[in-house]
């Protein structure tokens, strides 16, 4: 069975009321169509690829479209807890999504595995025993940054990033890590395009270095005005710009730039190696990090499914807990409040043939958790 | 007022330049024109007479393309063209100068005659010298914007442009309709002028009774949609006519 | 903040304006001459962009991207002009802008299904890369100027076009009284047809001309458009030349309001929170301007009189 039967399938299991019930119902919401679909269908082809992998005929996943808008989400999640009866959600991309789907999923007893968002509030305060985080908090790539920029011998950073939770949480989170002055922080408009003003105050400032979180167009956007320009200073940020779906569009302009990522295709180990070739051979193009972190998801709920049945929820909880799935990360760890503990990487961009992509070149974070885990009480 | 021309009929398509036959038109449910039938020939002046709101206007959008009829058909150079676009009819040669002129105010005034250019080939885009004989006023005001001039200028204007598409059939609507003694004068002069080229069938609708009778080769009377009264302007009865459009 | 940023900021300002005017002309000749509220602008944006991307992957020349964009959007505008677009003249707007919105819909999911959901790669060409040295010692990447001259080139050719050629009079004279110059023989659905695939090719070139230096995806239209729009209401809908004014107000205006609010506020508050106020009505600034022209001027600065 190929991924794209298995998607039919899962979709017309939707339609259809009297296919038999599977073992495991999973309910996946994700973006699939507008701007950011890029993401969700590597999410989506990443977690049907592990499915497809495990031989296993127990797991339904019925796939829907977001659209990135959280009423649809909404509207999705109630449509597959009431009337699918799923067992777990998962799927999104968007943090102000995931903000709106989460919480009442988990109240009503499902569980919820991210394979992307990571909103403070969850894993906080908000955090939640049936809420599992399997990509990482969402400061953890910038903390990355702001350590690897100490490592750099960076004094001096102009950082921006833009204007809404996510964005100042990514300055925040370079902040806690960069020992070092700003040379200018600037906020720019969510959906902006043209960063020429931008580029000018930081060819005006004294700044040795620039560090900036603007995903998918944004960056794309960014990155070319920025090679364009004659500003040659470094650049660090984390891997959401740097992303194998976009890099090729990005082209020459992104080469050199560091960023962080929690995995790199060029990561050696067995899992990721066989996950890289057969994500190509399945779909014909390079796996991007959303990919892997769809692929992650799927395998850990299906190593928990092995030792535990989903009904028996503090069985299968434990299960998940024990995170004991071979992971494209290598190491890979929850920590008390169900969000990962992994090592974060530094990835440089490189060209390999006409392809642009990614080689890990250090280390910024080892065993890195977030800095949230202590208001968590479950 | 004007003397009388020798009438001539040299049209090639035998001696009927337009003809409208028995047309109805409805405004919705309202019946505005009833077997209303009429020619119109070149070389000769066609008076449609009739107090307001008797369907004068409607006639000439009729026969204009500008709004269409529920019965009957138009000829015009022997063509069936009772459901051909105003655009088409336009481009077949005919000319209309609307009651309140509908010239473009934006427009310049030598803007405004180059908008009759659409249906002629490129070598015989120039505005005739005849325009400008006939209305040396628009001469003077080439680059003024139209909606810059007076009532009887534009109603000039709005003569000119029509002229500039050389047409074979003229419909106007009113000309005299608010404008001083001296330029309805040269209205007259300019319409016994284009009859005696004798090449251009002219309908000319008028409420200006003194005006009209003057000008007309044949006339017909209107009331609510019909015509009550036909015939050649020769053999008018003057007191019957007037009586018939007295308000 | 020296005069060399400030000159920076306003080139930036002006580019950016430049590049409005030539998505926002297309769009207020078409509301001006067929009354038109077109919301599917912004997607023939995406079609020039989408095009040029392709002949430039294919051919290596942007300039013939270039010429692709304008085909394609043209193209594209007269099929929708012909299929959908004709049939809503005599509708109200409302009917309108449901019509446009669902063609969107359609021209997003289209270019997603022939081009797929990963941005494309177009790229300035190596003649206009990196900056040159302006008088005074400001450095300026080559092909924003270059924006900055081809959009003002644009303005002088629809000037010209509009001002002083037979199908720039029947523009006109359609704009007052379409009646009237259907009256006079012009086929008007050809004029429309053509009026349509002419603002077309201008939103797509647009689209090219910025995808070079953006992002090419599905959706970037939308964004441009909704500029457009407040650059047609300040300068007076159905006014090239009140669009060319307003594009440039706007294009300044938000530029130097993005630079210069945050460090007004910073005299007054702690600069993090100026940072995040100031940037925060920032992005509000154009709308305010907007709110400001129509209270002073309610049917814009060159409209027509209401
Ligand atoms: N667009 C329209 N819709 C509905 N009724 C109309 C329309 N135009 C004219 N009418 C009606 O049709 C009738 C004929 O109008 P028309 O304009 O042809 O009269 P007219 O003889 O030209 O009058 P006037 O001498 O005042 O110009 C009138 O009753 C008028 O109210
Ligand atoms: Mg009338």
């Amino acid at each position: 069975m190929t991924i794209r039967t298995l998607i039919t399938a899962g979709t017309l299991a939707a339609l259809s009321a009297t296919t038999a019930l599977a073992d495991v119902k999973v309910g996946m919401i994700t973006t699939l169509s507008g701007g950011g679909a890029g993401l969700g269908i590597d999410v989506r082809d990443g977690f049907m690829l592990a499915v497809e992998q495990s031989g296993r005929d127990d797991i339904e996943v019925i796939i829907e479209d977001d659209q990135r808008k959280p009423d649809v989400a909404v509207q999705l999640a109630d449509r597959m807890i009431q009337s699918e009866q799923v067992d777990i959600l998962t799927g999104i991309v968007w943090s102000n999504l995931a903000m709106a789907v989460v919480p009442s999923a988990v109240a009503q007893g499902k569980f919820y595995l991210s394979p992307n968002a990571g909103p403070s509030a969850l894993a906080g305060r908000g955090c939640d025993p049936n809420y599992f985080n399997i990509a990482w908090q969402n400061d953890n790539l910038h903390e990355a940054a702001g350590a690897y920029a100490n490592d750099a011998g960076y004094t001096n950073s102009f950082i921006l990033a833009p204007n809404y939770p996510a964005g100042q949480d990514a300055l925040m989170g370079y902040k806690r890590m960069y020992d070092g002055e700003l040379g200018g922080e600037i906020y720019t408009q969510l959906g902006q395009t043209d960063y020429a003003a931008e580029i000018a105050q930081i060819r005006a400032s004294d700044a040795d270095s620039v560090f900036f979180f603007l995903p998918g167009g944004m960056g794309i956007s960014f990155l070319k005005q920025y090679a364009d320009s004659g500003v040659d200073l470094p650049v660090v940020g984390p891997a959401f710009s740097f992303d194998q779906g976009i890099l090729q569009a990005v082209g020459a302009a992104a080469l050199g730039v560091h960023n962080t990522s929690q995995w790199s295709k060029d990561l050696d180990n067995p899992t990721n190696i066989a996950f890289v070739e057969s994500f190509q051979a399945e779909f014909g193009r390079l796996p991007s990090l959303y990919a892997s972190q769809g692929f992650d998801t799927a395998n850990l709920m299906i190593s928990a499914m092995e030792v535990a049945d989903v009904d028996d929820q503090d069985a299968f909880r434990a299960a998940l807990e024990a995170a004991d799935f071979d992971s494209t990360r290598g190491d890979f760890a929850f920590g008390p409040n169900h969000h990962p503990v992994q090592d974060i990487h530094v990835r440089k961009v490189v060209q390999e043939g006409d392809v642009f992509t990614n080689v890990i070149v250090a280390t910024a974070l080892t065993d890195h958790a977030d800095a949230y885990a202590a208001e968590c009480q479950f | 007022m004007f003397p009388p021309i020798p009438k001539s009929s040299k049209s090639i398509w035998g001696a009927d330049m337009l003809n409208v036959d028995k047309i109805d038109l409805h405004y919705g449910a309202a019946q505005a024109l009833r077997g209303v039938s009429l020619t119109a020939t070149p070389g000769r002046v066609m008076t449609v007479l009739g107090r307001n709101g008797v369907g004068k206007t409607t006639l000439l959008r009729a026969i204009a393309g500008r709004n269409a009829v529920s019965a009957g058909t138009i000829r015009f150079k022997g063509q069936d063209v009772t459901r051909t676009r105003s655009e088409a009819r336009a481009r077949s040669g005919i000319a209309m100068v609307p009651q309140g002129r509908e010239i473009f105010p934006l427009l310049s005034v030598k803007e405004n005659l180059e908008t009759g250019y659409a249906r002629l080939p490129r070598r015989d885009r120039s505005i005739p010298d005849d325009v400008f004989e006939l209305f040396p006023v628009l001469k003077d005001m080439l680059g003024r914007r139209g909606g810059d001039l007076s009532g009887g200028q534009q109603q000039q204007l709005a003569i000119g442009r029509a002229l500039v598409m050389r047409p074979d059939l003229l419909v106007l609507d009113e000309p005299t309709e608010g404008i001083q003694p001296s330029i309805i004068k040269d209205i007259g002069r300019a319409i016994t002028y284009l009859r005696a080229k004798g090449d251009m069938a002219i309908v000319l609708v008028e409420q200006y009774f003194e005006f009209a009778r003057d000008l007309a080769d044949d006339y017909v009377v209107m009331d609510r949609g019909e015509i009550t009264l036909a015939g050649a302007a020769a053999d008018m009865d003057e007191d019957e006519v007037l009586r018939r459009i007295a308000v | 903040m020296s005069m060399i940023l400030l000159i920076e900021q306003v080139l930036n300002g002006l580019q950016f304006g430049v590049m409005l005017f030539v998505m926002a002309a297309g769009l207020t000749l078409v509301f001006g001459v067929m009354g038109l509220i077109n919301l599917a602008h912004g997607s023939l944006y995406m079609i020039g962009a989408f095009a040029a991307a392709t002949v430039a992957g294919m051919t290596g020349s942007f300039l013939l991207a270039l010429a692709a964009s304008l085909a394609a959007a043209a193209a594209a505008g007269a099929i929708v002009e012909v299929v959908v677009i004709r049939r809503l003249y005599a509708r109200d707007h409302l009917d309108q802008v449901l019509a446009t919105f669902a063609l969107i819909l359609i021209f997003s999911e289209g270019t997603r299904w022939l081009f797929g959901s990963f941005p494309l790669f177009l790229d300035v060409p190596d003649w206009l890369r990196g900056p040159v040295s302006l008088p005074g010692g400001i450095l300026y990447p080559a092909y924003r100027l270059a924006i900055i001259g081809v959009g003002l080139a644009v303005a002088l050719g629809l000037w010209a076009l509009i001002a002083r050629t037979r199908l720039g009079i029947r523009i006109r004279a359609g704009e007052s009284d379409r009646e009237m110059i259907a009256a006079l023989g012009v086929d008007i659905s050809k004029l429309y047809t053509l009026v349509f695939a002419l603002g077309a090719a201008l939103a797509g070139l647009a689209g090219a001309l910025v995808g070079a230096i953006q992002s090419v995806q599905v959706g970037m239209g939308e964004p441009v458009m909704i500029l457009a729009f407040v650059v047609i209401v300040i300068g007076g809908i159905g006014s090239i030349k009140g669009a060319l004014v307003a594009s440039l107000l706007v294009g300044v205006t938000d530029t130097l309001g993005g630079v210069l609010l945050p460090v007004a506020f910073a005299q007054i508050m702690q600069p993090s929170n100026a940072m995040l106020v100031g940037s925060a009505l920032a992005s509000m600034l154009i709308y305010i301007l907007m709110a400001v022209v129509l209270v002073v001027r309610p049917s814009g600065l060159y409209g027509a009189r209401a």
